[in-house]
């Protein structure tokens, strides 16, 4: 069975990226998710990049 | 444009620095040798002083449950007959105060001690320095001033610390180096879950105890203490982190993270290779579980120098290997997990001594490396006790919580200027 | 009045009793909770806060578990549950984990990703999502369509659902995600490009009593040139697979020539029906309502008639009173509306115009028959939406109450998982307020109203019409049905 019909046969198990709302609604219809606390990838200051790359 | 030939050899120089800080680290043997008053064993503790956890903080930029625990020890000292008395000599500059981290010692929460409040003291004898850690306690350490918050710390400075300090002298000193790692290997981290170290060092101590021929009333009064205290092993182990990591201090060019500590005020850490220095950033806020009748608004921000457990690889480090804590994860064991293989990302060896069976006995990740932590993002998981927010509170509960990235880009920077790397 | 109970000798760890205390304090009708062992320094603490009626007795080796709440029964049922809220493992909560990979790792049977991040970062979480083997639902919409494109050449290559970017609605197996409907179960398998059009379409089919196999959400985008499809040509494919799906239908506007015609081709090779509801192509159905009715036909199911929409007396507009102006949250309805004045000959304005007609000049600012979308960019960067928060079309209706040459106002009211709690009484005030407004000036403001939902979404289908009725709106059976009685009382009475 192919992914996108076993998805349909079983139904989500879902992981929550995101709006918080989200992953309420879903386990509020009885569907197991996990919610992900995510945050930002950090974007450095040119100076603090530099330094990370001379001290390895 | 061609590559200065000093830039290989700036990263060179670090990581041999950085092995050289670790080694000592892993090297050290922590023996705890004596319960004395601070007065007596603290080097430059004098007069009316009181130490407190954290970064350098004034009385006007105190958080409130250190404000409390200082309140406390006044009135504990003798130093004030009244609260009012109390805030008034503080206010007035008549008290002063200092970081734990300045006089080699570490406290929990609010962390305050004074002179006449006996602390544990933990000889690294590998070194030969000595580290001090004031008693562990739920109510004056929080910033709890009232008379039965005062009567816990009275009985340990009038019963149970001389009796445990007879005992300690009886028998010579106890290694805890392997308490250490039993306790480890029995489900402590060490941090918030420090019952198995409790237990196993009041087993130790209980025949040395009788030995030392205590009166019969304080020998019984400290055996039942022993008995149920299953947190004063917080003290110890911190004692002993303290004293296992001072003489990893220092070391020119290594970026090894020697001190993660937080006044509630703010986060600071110190750097090997940048000796005296403290890195700062605002106090976080801890992501927590509340006891009966406070949430999260009663909730003060980040306190303690316990963080200096995180700084050897304990406590938040090895969640993992913790299954009796992950109830503060707010999750499951695999999150635990997740957290511990994360901080393998951000430190610079492995333990020898404590190996987690759920990752194949593979070591638990020691010594935070600033260029990992600032180069991932990943920041150094603390699993810590919440203070009220206000003075006059004991603890109200329990949670986790991130070093803020400011203090390590702070003293990535200053390094960089330090040691003049061309960036 | 707190309550307690005590289990004897059964301890548990005080980490555990924190979080049964949370768990407690959650609970309809409580209002606090504690969990300690009957330590006599935990029931000091208890006593303290009120909590230790009915315990004082406990020892050390006791558990004692108390509630606060003025209410005995929910007091008792809290009680009650003690023992399975200690039993239940920590994951049977909703868990908080710190990145996808933990997330997979923490339950490996997890298989769809909902990625509702800002738009920069949206497309780097869902490409990781897609490389750890799970179907995407991408709800933001600022995503670029290079990255689109990526995802879903990703996702075809791993034989993975991209639903989105700019999806709004899907149904898979009966569960909602993200804005959605609790649609009854049924054998139309549905393809949509647009949100609130499966929403319509899906609630319209609960109400035909015919139900909803799975409702595929492809994004706004998918059905362009640029994308060919992808999502759409997946989803059809696997509807048409799907043993519980007996007709599918396909909601979108019209799509490019090259795109429609690889989908009429799998149409034409299916084992089931395939409706094509290209809304607003001249050659197909003109309304959600007709879509809807089309696939009731295509599983041989017989479609029950509308009921009207209630509005038969005449209403006496004021000299002047002569345009409609609509205020949608719902993207599509709004797009509905537009169609259907056309259709009435009104050429209505839209700062979301159809193909070829007059944009609203300044979207902030209605003039003529303007059917304005605040759910679109302009309206929600950095702002909720209006389907959660009402407070700018709340606005926006008082000032359309001030001008005298509006004869209706047209609302849509968007009922399901995702909206908010109580939509209708959000704008309840509003509407009386804009009503009283208008009279006060000498005219009567109609306010019509379209409700998409079923009776079993949270808010309840009935309730929320029952609030809109008795703040004096016109609640219409559909959204198109609402346009046709606006359009006919302006040629009516507006003249």
């Amino acid at each position: 069975m192919n992914e996108i019909d076993s998805l349909l046969a079983s139904g989500p198990e879902a992981v929550n990226v995101g709006v918080r709302e989200f992953a309420d609604s879903l386990a509020a219809q009885d569907v197991p998710v996990i919610h992900v606390d995510w945050t930002p990838p950090l974007s450095l200051p040119d100076d603090v990049a530099e330094l990370l790359e001379a001290l390895g | 444009m061609t590559t200065s030939p000093a830039v290989p050899s700036v990263k060179e120089r670090v990581d041999a620095a950085n092995a050289e800080a670790v080694g000592r680290l892993l090297a050290a043997d922590p023996i705890l040798v004596d319960v004395a008053p601070a007065g007596e064993v603290v080097e430059g503790l004098e007069g009316r002083m009181i130490l407190h956890s954290g970064p350098p903080v004034t009385w006007e930029r105190m958080c409130g449950a250190q404000r409390g625990s200082v309140l406390g020890l006044v009135l504990f000292e003798g130093w004030a007959e009244s609260l009012a008395e109390a805030e008034r000599l503080v206010a007035a500059g008549e008290v002063v105060l200092e970081p734990n981290h300045h006089h080699h010692g570490v406290g929990p929460m609010a962390g305050t001690t004074s002179s006449s409040l006996p602390v544990w003291v933990v000889e690294n004898r590998t070194y030969g320095n000595r580290a001090y850690c004031r008693p562990t306690d739920a109510a004056q350490q929080f910033g709890d001033y009232s008379d039965g918050a005062l009567r816990g710390i009275r009985e340990w400075r009038d019963v149970r610390a001389p009796a445990v300090g007879a005992a300690l002298r009886e028998m010579g000193g106890l290694p805890l180096k392997p308490l250490l790692a039993k306790a480890l290997a029995m489900g402590d981290e060490l941090h918030n879950r420090p019952n198995a170290l409790s237990a196993l060092v009041a087993t130790v101590l209980a025949p040395e105890l009788v030995k030392a021929v205590v009166p019969t009333g304080d020998l019984l009064a400290t055996l039942y203490w022993l008995r149920y205290d299953e947190f004063f092993g917080l003290a110890l182990s911190m004692a002993a982190a303290k004293a296992s990591i001072e003489p990893a201090e220092g070391v020119e060019y290594s970026t090894l993270v020697t001190t993660m500590a937080r006044n509630g005020t703010e986060f600071g850490i110190r750097v090997s290779g940048l000796p005296g220095e403290w890195f700062t950033a605002p106090a976080p806020a801890v992501d927590g579980l509340y006891l009966p009748g406070y949430t999260a608004a009663d909730a003060g921000l980040d306190m303690g120098d316990s963080a200096i457990t995180e700084s050897v690889g304990w406590g938040g480090f090895v969640l993992g290997g913790a299954p009796g804590i992950l109830g503060l994860v707010g999750g499951t064991a695999a999150q635990a997990l997740e957290i511990t293989r994360a901080m393998r990302t951000i430190t610079l060896a492995t333990s020898p001594d404590y190996r987690l069976p759920v990752f194949g006995f593979e070591g638990a990740p020691v010594g935070i490396d600033i260029r990992k932590v600032v180069r991932t993002s990943v920041l150094p998981t603390i699993d810590t006790a919440i203070a009220h927010r206000e003075p006059g509170y004991p603890k109200i509960g329990g949670g986790l919580v991130r070093a803020p990235l400011e203090c390590f880009v702070a003293a990535l920077r200053e390094f960089g200027r330090h040691y003049e790397v061309a960036a | 009045m707190s309550h307690s109970r005590v289990v004897a000798a059964r301890y548990v760890d005080s980490v555990v009793l924190m979080r049964l205390a949370q768990s407690l304090a959650r609970r309809p009708g409580i209002d606090d909770a504690a969990a300690m062992m009957g330590t006599d320094a935990n029931k000091t603490l208890l006593r303290e806060g009120g909590f230790l009626n009915g315990a004082a007795a406990a020892g050390a080796n006791d558990l004692i578990v108390a509630v606060r709440s003025d209410s005995d029964e929910a007091a008792e049922v809290a009680l009650a549950c003690v023992d399975e809220l200690l039993a239940a493992p920590v994951d049977g909560e909703r868990t908080r984990v710190p990145t996808l990979e933990a997330a997979v790792r923490a339950r490996p049977s997890s298989n769809l990703a909902l990625v509702s991040l800002p738009g920069e970062y949206a497309a780097a979480e869902a490409r990781r999502a897609l490389e750890l083997g799970l179907h995407v639902f991408l709800f933001s919409s600022s995503v670029s369509l290079e990255d689109e494109r990526e995802l879903k050449s990703l996702a075809r290559d791993r034989g993975l659902l991209c639903m989105g970017p700019d999806c709004g609605t899907a149904i898979i197996a009966g569960k909602g995600l993200g804005f959605a409907n609790a649609v009854r179960r049924g054998p139309v398998g549905v393809v949509g490009a647009s949100g609130t059009g499966i929403q319509v379409v899906t609630t319209l089919l609960d109400q035909f009593g015919v139900g909803v196999s799975h409702a595929i959400g492809c994004g706004s985008r998918d059905l362009s040139s640029a994308v060919g499809g992808v999502t759409a040509l997946a989803g059809l494919d696997a509807l048409l697979r799907d043993e519980a799906t007996e007709a599918v239908v396909v909601i979108s506007k019209p799509a490019p020539v090259e795109v429609a015609a690889r989908l009429r081709a799998r149409a034409a090779a299916a084992p089931k029906p395939v409706v094509f509801g290209f809304l607003g192509d001249p050659d197909g159905p003109a309304t959600l309502t007709e879509i809807a009715r089309l696939a009731v036909a295509a599983v041989g199911r017989p479609t029950p008639p509308l009921p009207d929409t209630g509005l038969e007396e005449r209403v006496p507009l004021a000299p002047g009173q002569r345009f409609v102006r609509g205020l949608y949250a719902g993207g599509t309805l709004a797009y509905e509306a537009q169609l259907v004045l056309h259709a009435a000959g009104l050429e209505p304005v839209s700062n979301a115009p159809l193909p070829g007609a007059a944009p609203l000049d300044d979207a902030r600012r209605s003039e003529r028959h303007a059917i304005v979308d605040l759910g679109s960019e302009e309206f929600t960067r950095g702002r909720p939406h209006p389907m959660i928060d009402a407070r700018a079309r709340c606005a926006r209706l008082l000032e359309e109450a001030r001008d005298p040459s509006v004869a209706v106002v047209l609302l849509d009211v968007v009922l399901g998982y995702g909206a908010a709690e109580d939509p209708a009484g959000d704008l309840r005030a509003a509407i009386v307020e804009a009503r009283r407004t208008a009279r006060a000036a000498g005219r009567e403001l109609v306010v019509l109203a379209y409700v998409c939902g079923t009776p079993r979404d949270p808010q309840g289908l009935e309730a929320q019409r029952q609030v809109l009725i008795d703040a004096g709106v016109v609640v219409a059976p559909t959204n198109s049905a609402m346009a046709e009685t606006a359009a006919r009382l302006v040629e009516g009475g507006g003249r």
